[in-house]
């Protein structure tokens, strides 16, 4: 009786996982073997970090964006236009770390097509232990390599079955866009506005809602080294553009608040001293622009900006223009830290609530 | 390697269980422990391959430790000082693993000074196999265990189903277990009991815990102030969470355990039925319980030098237990609520009063979930926040934070089955093999193993 017991049940287990199995293989919701050609892609924003590699694995493109939520809203087919050749493909993930960006990068450059990068430099990413993960506890590594042995836990899973079955059921659920150019594109659910911006904002801590950590100059450099300079360094055929982006003012003057402002500043100075040296990279840096960055109705917070800022943006990178060079790079960061410590809370949120009035 | 993970339950359990009664079929006992020692190591390695040196290090100063003071008691010498020394030395590893950044942060506020931070990283399970030990060397002192024999010894702290989150075990409760021969043959009924208990373990872990951790971890690490509802239900959840969890992993522990024919101590005896303090921890975390009265209360003087010292003795105890979980003082505090109530609760009995079973279980459970926010809450000065919303600080106003369906039916489950008499270890025992069993335990496998990816970890093993 109890051999049978174990019999019965080992058996029935083992069937149950293997039809949930063979249901997640075939359909493939986070496109890990296929491109979905039964039903419409969906890319699904709460599961970035597990569909991004199976994009990166099957899709056909020559330039990756492998960037935060910052450049979520640039259109692969934007970048194209910009730079007047090559085939783009959105990978960006949410809260990206520097680790979360090399990982997705090999990833991509392992299909051996890829002949671009496109980086956003965000200093948050390297803040944590060099292999720090952005969202969650780690990474689904199983799913960044080329191998299919170790899916398991993507082939047994309730979450992939969910999705599967309701792929299957012709479900439409929210949460995901069906458009590979786009397929991370968040711009249209919110408002960019100055209101929007300064209602939100805690004057007395101004990263309260972000809670991003301290960062020190050694900590950032310990990601930086391993995460950034070995790809960029193993990689000599592919071609590394760098883009420091556009946070608006509040960001500076959080950091400057809380004593990141220096620590940053070094980061950005060391950041570009090492990667100059290597013909394959550039860097361009968006964080000067006061057109921008003190024009909060083009901000859906204090990070974020919008696709108007994101589409001039690409078009200077595409340029060349806002490229940091041997001759201009202090002068670049000083004019910056010069930006930070002049810039007033007060005086930024007095405009906004006048011009609400009016 | 978590017990909710593929790798453990696909390839290393089936591997380790094969492997080991495959030897033990070909009466090779001593190689089957051998093994079992060896995949013990590999177990803890898969963790932090590094960390092996530290778990060795403990084995062999504790295993001579023991030695040296069972040969001098039987010489009738002094067994004293290697006592001392042995427990120092544990006391010492744990003291700079777990609370050497808390000690550095406490001193350098105190002095109104930077902190200085070592790069430490606690070693999973060091809180276990330390006082697991600790319990070992006193039972050699008091002349209640003795091993000659490393190899035992190794088998007796590493065994890999308690090695990272207990049960805490007692030398002489193990080892006679270990050196029976019919351990290493297969017993098929204990086979399927354990089987069957590894199931609803891994279904109480996965499909309940990790369900309710969504709910209370967006309350606690909520930027927003939380409401009345916000908070007790966040509590509750938690309070469930925390038993699931903690009690999933005990049953897997238990049920892989005995499919080798091993009986580990039971851990969990519904808590949450019980009608006074008191009788909660008798219930919760049983051999933690066990290990505080026999090694810390009772040496303090337990109930022998009258009330006012009893009553030091249990504050005192219970401040341990919870420094013991964590270094932060929110679990000090947590700790301190326990010990403070159940004085509070000798003082009571001795009024006489006796309330009606309902009250006094509302009453305990009540202060259990508001005990568990300093248990929960990252720092005191959340912990306390946490405890205003309780009160209705944060308004009253329906619910600020997203309550999915899927949440509340958990919930209700949870309270289902945390009040039902029957718990898993009484289903175990009473089980017949019919088919519903057959289907339930087949059930639980399967949705429990589709549900652990992107598994979170078990809450104590940063204990």
């Amino acid at each position: 009786m109890p051999k049978r017991f174990i019999r019965n049940s080992l058996l029935a287990a083992a069937l149950l996982l293997a039809i949930a199995g063979a249901i997640n293989f075939e359909v493939d919701p986070f496109q890990q073997y296929r491109i979905p050609t039964k039903y419409e892609p969906r890319f699904y924003r709460s599961f970035q970090r597990y569909e991004n590699p199976g994009v990166a694995r099957n899709y056909a493109y020559d330039r990756a964006i492998i960037a935060s939520s910052l450049f979520e809203n640039i259109p692969g087919s934007e970048m194209d236009r910009a730079f007047g050749y090559g085939r783009t493909q959105n990978l960006c993930d949410s809260a990206l770390t520097a680790y979360d960006a090399r990982k997705l990068a090999e990833t991509a450059l392992s299909t051996g097509h890829v002949k671009e990068i496109v980086f956003n430099v965000d200093y948050n990413s390297f803040s944590g232990p060099p292999d720090h993960v952005g969202y969650g506890d780690k990474l689904p590594l199983y799913l960044y390599d080329r191998t299919h042995w170790n899916d398991y836990p993507y082939v047994l899973s309730i979450a992939t079955l969910r999705k599967s079955l309701d792929i299957l059921a012709g479900r439409k659920e929210v949460g995901y866009r069906t458009d590979p150019d786009a397929p991370w594109y968040w711009a249209d659910t919110v408002t960019f506005s100055a209101k929007n911006v300064v209602d939100e904002l805690d004057v007395n801590d101004l990263n309260r809602r972000y809670q991003q950590p301290q960062r020190t100059l050694d900590g950032m450099m310990k990601s930086f080294e391993a995460n950034v300079v070995p790809l960029v360094r193993d990689n000599p055929g592919t071609t590394f553009i760098f883009a420091w982006p556009p946070y608006s003012i509040l960001v500076w003057i959080d950091f400057r608040r809380r004593g990141q402002l220096d620590v940053s500043l070094d980061f950005k100075r060391r950041f570009f001293e090492i990667l100059s040296k290597y013909p394959n990279v550039r860097i361009h840096d968006f964080q000067a622009r006061t057109d921008w960055i003190t024009n909060l109705d083009e901000y859906r917070d204090m990070y974020h900006f919008s696709p108007r800022i994101s589409e001039a943006l690409v078009k200077d990178l595409g340029a060349g223009r806002e490229r940091m060079t041997p001759e201009d790079y202090v002068a670049r960061i000083e004019n910056l830290r010069s930006i930070a410590l002049s810039a007033d809370l007060g005086k930024i949120i007095a405009a906004v609530r006048a011009r609400q009035r009016r | 390697m978590l017990f909710n993970s593929y790798e453990f339950l696909l390839f290393f359990l089936p591997a380790v269980l094969a492997a080991y009664f495959a030897l033990g079929l070909r009466g090779k006992d001593r190689l089957a422990i051998a093994f079992l020692v060896a995949a013990s190591f590999f177990f803890y390695a898969w963790w932090r391959a590094q960390y092996i040196w530290l778990l060795v290090a403990s084995i062999a100063v504790n295993f001579a430790a023991g030695r040296a003071i069972v040969h001098r008691a039987a010489r009738n010498e002094a067994t004293r000082t290697l006592l001392v020394l042995g427990i120092a030395f544990d006391l010492l590893l744990l003291g700079y693993f777990k609370y050497a950044n808390f000690f550095l942060a406490n001193v350098a506020s105190l002095l109104g000074i930077a902190p200085e931070r070592l790069d430490v990283i606690l070693p999973i399970g060091i809180s276990f196999f330390t006082f697991t030990q600790i319990a070992f060397l006193v039972d050699a002192s008091r002349g209640k265990a003795r091993e000659p024999d490393l190899l035992n010894y190794s088998l007796f702290v590493t065994y890999f189903p308690h090695l990272l989150a207990g049960p805490i075990l007692h030398h002489r409760e193990m080892m006679p277990q270990f050196a029976d021969r019919t351990t290493k043959r297969v017993d098929w009924e204990n086979v399927a009991r354990g089987l069957a208990l590894l199931a609803i373990g891994l279904g109480k872990k996965v499909l309940i815990a990790d369900t309710l951790a969504l709910q209370a971890n967006d309350a606690f690490g909520s930027v927003h102030p939380l409401t009345f509802g916000d908070a007790w239900l966040a509590i509750l959840c938690y309070t469930l969470q925390i038993y699931f969890d903690f009690s999933g992993y005990t049953d897997m522990a238990l049920g892989m355990a005995l499919m080798m024919n091993i009986r580990l101590p039971q851990n969990f005896d519904s808590p949450y039925r019980q009608r006074n303090l008191q009788e909660f921890w008798r219930h919760w975390h049983m051999t933690l319980t066990r290990f505080l009265r026999d090694y810390v209360y009772i040496p303090l003087g337990g109930n022998r030098r009258g009330e006012p010292w009893t009553s030091c003795a249990i504050v005192a105890t219970f401040l341990l237990g919870g420094l013991w979980h964590g270094a932060n003082w929110t679990f000090v505090a947590w700790g301190l609520a326990n010990g403070v109530g159940l004085v509070v609760l000798r003082l009571w009995g001795r009024t006489g009063i006796r309330l009606p079973a309902l009250a006094a279980w509302l009453v305990t459970f009540l202060f259990v979930n508001v005990a568990w926010v300093f248990f929960r809450a990252p720092d005191m000065a959340s912990a306390v926040s946490f405890l205003g919303a309780l009160r209705g600080g944060g308004g009253f106003a329906g619910f600020r934070l997203v309550v999915a369906p899927v949440t509340i039916a958990t919930l209700a489950a949870a309270c289902a089955i945390a009040a039902w008499p029957r718990n898993s270890n009484r289903i175990v025992a009473e089980m017949t093999f019919r088919w519903p069993l057959q289907v339930a335990t087949a059930l639980l496998l399967a949705a429990g193993i589709l549900s652990l990816s992107n598994p979170t970890e078990f809450l104590y093993f940063n204990f």
